[in-house]
């Protein structure tokens, strides 16, 4: 087996066994759409869209960051990380594998919560199929760039704020694209220009910045 | 053929450096004992070795294959059960051992009855144990200890010494920081704080 | 060794730097001020009304100075810290602490200048555009930079992590400009262009020049300044600081 099916399935099984870790993101990402669609007076119009998409992309950002706020902590804590890093050559594929299956636990049930949440804000069905494909590449930034900030913050205690200030400049460029592509969509303007941005953001975050979080990991360890 | 060649190393805590133009060459069957006061740098020496601080002064080398290192913090996690623990610590050393063996290891240190239980619900010495467990279960011939005696009661202790003895038969060493020694025959000391 | 890793070597130097570095700091601060204020003075008093603009075009004579060099200061702390990261010269971290502050200062300048300039020249503060969201972002990272090294109590981790975050932003910010650029010019066209209609004369270049010298030397006297107080600081207990405290006291005597 090598190393990045060995990160995957124990992040995987990690995750299984804390399954609040990825039921709190889902809850704050369902409470805070309800709250603005709440607070719309009149509730959101269907012309709204520009609206709608905005909310949902900064939505599940603030989630996906949530969710990612904890990677590696306790491995930290309970030494498991001084092993990786005693152990292992290169750290680059447990990262990539731990990276993976971190999406897969906390992003996918955000992205299944979309559909909900479109529809709670009225986007047009025909919206849907782009905000969601854009919606995919952006959750896979975000959780690297949160699993990032995670790594920067390990053993600092209550690292909520400043896991955001670190973080949220980061997120800025494919937030832009992503919302971009489907404001163009719906003006019926070209937007596979932006689309290819963001999934390119995305391959270009699988490919480097495992280098940078395992360099931290290495660096958490420097005392 | 030493296991192990230490070459000049500079060890640096924050940027202070503690050892200068440390040397040290490990033959089969040795046993060191680091011993030094508080701050002296015994752990932080443990951790250059075991690569986790990298040396940028210096060489370490290892000729043989491999190292196993049990720091003060056990390595295990807590919502996993010591076997799965286990499993996870082969895994990560890139070696292939049999379920049969893990057991034999965890029978040896009466932890049989406590595999499939969750290593958060173990007590503390227990939790030792298991971290110690790794030592057996790897193939591997430096031991690295750091402080391996903390919580561990008296037939832990006889389990410990024992395999510390039929590993050094075997041609392995161990280095082992402490601050109360393990009282072991042919033992090497290196008094950090000695001039 | 040649002569660039001989200078390198002693550039890494703490002792060497200390000393070799005050001499630099005076005439740097000379040079900066002086240039500042004849560059001022040029630019304020001595150059005729922007044609369009009137007499409040003159703030670029410090808003754009500030912007640029903001910018380079960035890059330069990510330089270091790549530096520091592969090679631990420690004179490099010294660097990214003391460069840290005054970046972030020049940042939040050029935001607030710009403000003001925008106010009277497009009738609003605040335009969403490439350049104002780029740097408000790296006003954003200047900061993370700032609290992340607070954050952290193990001085090495933290000039380590700081190192890494400073390069991951780095690369980051041409992308912002991009993408904004892309975002906004395309979706939502910029009712006003910056810079693009008002072809810049010669006459009002001219103290922009010399202001931006004057502004990038006292820069680096400031930076150079810091960094001898920061080198004493992280190389307390050493010979070299014991010697210079003692001829300190010495002097004072």
């Amino acid at each position: 087996m090598n190393a990045f099916v060995i990160a995957f399935n124990r992040t995987l099984r990690l995750g299984w066994r804390h399954p609040l870790d990825s039921l709190n993101p889902m809850a704050f990402f369902i409470i805070v759409t309800s709250l603005i669609s709440l607070t719309i007076e009149g509730g959101p119009a269907a012309s709204e869209n520009a609206l709608a998409i905005a909310v949902l992309w900064v939505v599940l950002l603030l989630s996906t960051m949530m969710a990612s706020g904890s990677a590696f902590a306790q491995d930290f804590e309970d030494g498991t990380l001084e092993q990786m890093v005693s152990q292992q050559q290169s750290l680059y594929a447990t990262v990539q594998g731990s990276v993976a299956a971190r999406w897969f636990i906390s992003s996918f049930p955000l992205l299944a919560l979309v559909p909900l949440g479109a529809w709670m804000l009225n986007l047009d069905l025909q919206l849907w199929g782009i905000l969601f494909l854009s919606l995919i590449a952006g959750s896979v930034v975000f959780t690297f760039f949160g699993v990032l900030g995670a790594t920067l913050t390990l053993g600092i205690g209550r690292n909520g704020v400043l896991l955001a200030l670190l973080v949220l400049p980061l997120y800025v460029p494919v937030l832009l694209l992503g919302v971009g592509a489907c404001q163009r969509y719906t003006s019926e303007e070209s937007f596979e220009f932006a689309l290819i941005g963001i999934f390119a953001i995305a391959t270009a975050a699988i490919t480097f910045l495992p280098f940078a979080i395992a360099a931290l990991l290495r660096v958490s360890q420097e005392y | 053929m030493p296991l192990l060649t230490v070459s000049a190393l500079l060890v640096e805590a924050s940027e202070r450096p503690l050892l200068v133009d440390f040397s040290l060459d490990v033959e089969p069957g040795m046993l060191i004992e680091i011993t030094g006061l508080n701050g002296a740098g015994k752990t932080t020496l443990l951790r250059y070795l075991a690569g986790i601080r990298r040396a940028y002064q210096g060489t370490i080398d290892y000729h043989g294959h491999g190292f196993a290192y049990v720091g003060q913090k056990p390595g295990l996690n807590a919502s996993f059960t010591v076997m799965e623990n286990l499993k996870w610590i082969t895994q990560n050393a890139h070696q292939r051992v049999a379920e049969a063996d893990l057991n034999d290891v965890l029978a040896d240190l009466g932890m049989k009855s406590r595999r499939n239980t969750p290593v958060g619900s173990l007590s503390a010495g227990q939790v030792r144990r298991c971290g110690l467990a790794c030592l057996r279960v790897l193939d591997a011939e430096m031991w690295l200890l750091d402080e391996p005696l903390t919580s561990l009661d008296a037939s832990a202790v006889d389990w410990l010494k024992e395999s510390l003895s039929t590993h050094r038969g075997r041609g392995g060493a161990a280095i082992v920081a402490t601050h109360s020694t393990l009282n072991l025959p042919d033992t090497r000391f290196i008094d950090l704080n000695a001039p | 060794m040649n002569w660039f890793t001989r200078t390198f070597h002693k550039m890494g130097s703490p002792p060497f730097f200390y000393r070799g570095a005050e001499i630099w700091v005076i005439w740097l601060y000379i040079i900066g001020l002086g240039a500042l204020m004849i560059g001022t003075v040029w630019g304020l008093g001595f150059t005729p009304a922007d044609r369009l603009q009137g007499d409040s075009f003159r703030i670029i004579y410090l808003h754009v100075p500030a912007a640029h060099l903001s910018q380079l200061i960035y890059l330069a702390i990510a330089v270091a810290g790549f530096v520091y990261l592969v090679w631990r010269m420690k004179m490099a971290d010294v660097f990214m602490m003391s460069a840290v502050w005054l970046g972030a200062w020049l940042t939040a300048f050029a935001l607030f200048s710009g403000i003001v300039w925008g106010i009277p020249t497009w009738g609003t503060g605040w335009v969403w555009d490439a350049r104002t969201t780029s740097v408000l972002v790296q006003l954003f990272l200047f900061l993370g930079l700032i609290v992340l090294r607070v954050a952290i109590p193990n001085s090495q981790r933290a000039a380590l992590a700081v190192a890494v975050l400073a390069i991951v932003g780095v690369i980051n910010i041409p992308i912002i400009k991009y993408s904004v650029d892309w975002f906004t010019t395309l979706h939502q066209p910029a009712s006003i262009q910056i810079g693009n209609p008002i072809g810049i004369d010669t006459s009002m270049l001219w103290p922009l020049l010399v202001n931006t010298i004057g502004l990038y030397a006292l820069a680096a006297g400031v930076i150079l300044y810091y960094m001898r107080i920061y080198v004493l600081r992280r190389e307390r207990g050493s010979e070299w600081v014991r010697e210079v405290v003692a001829n300190q006291r010495g002097d004072s005597a």
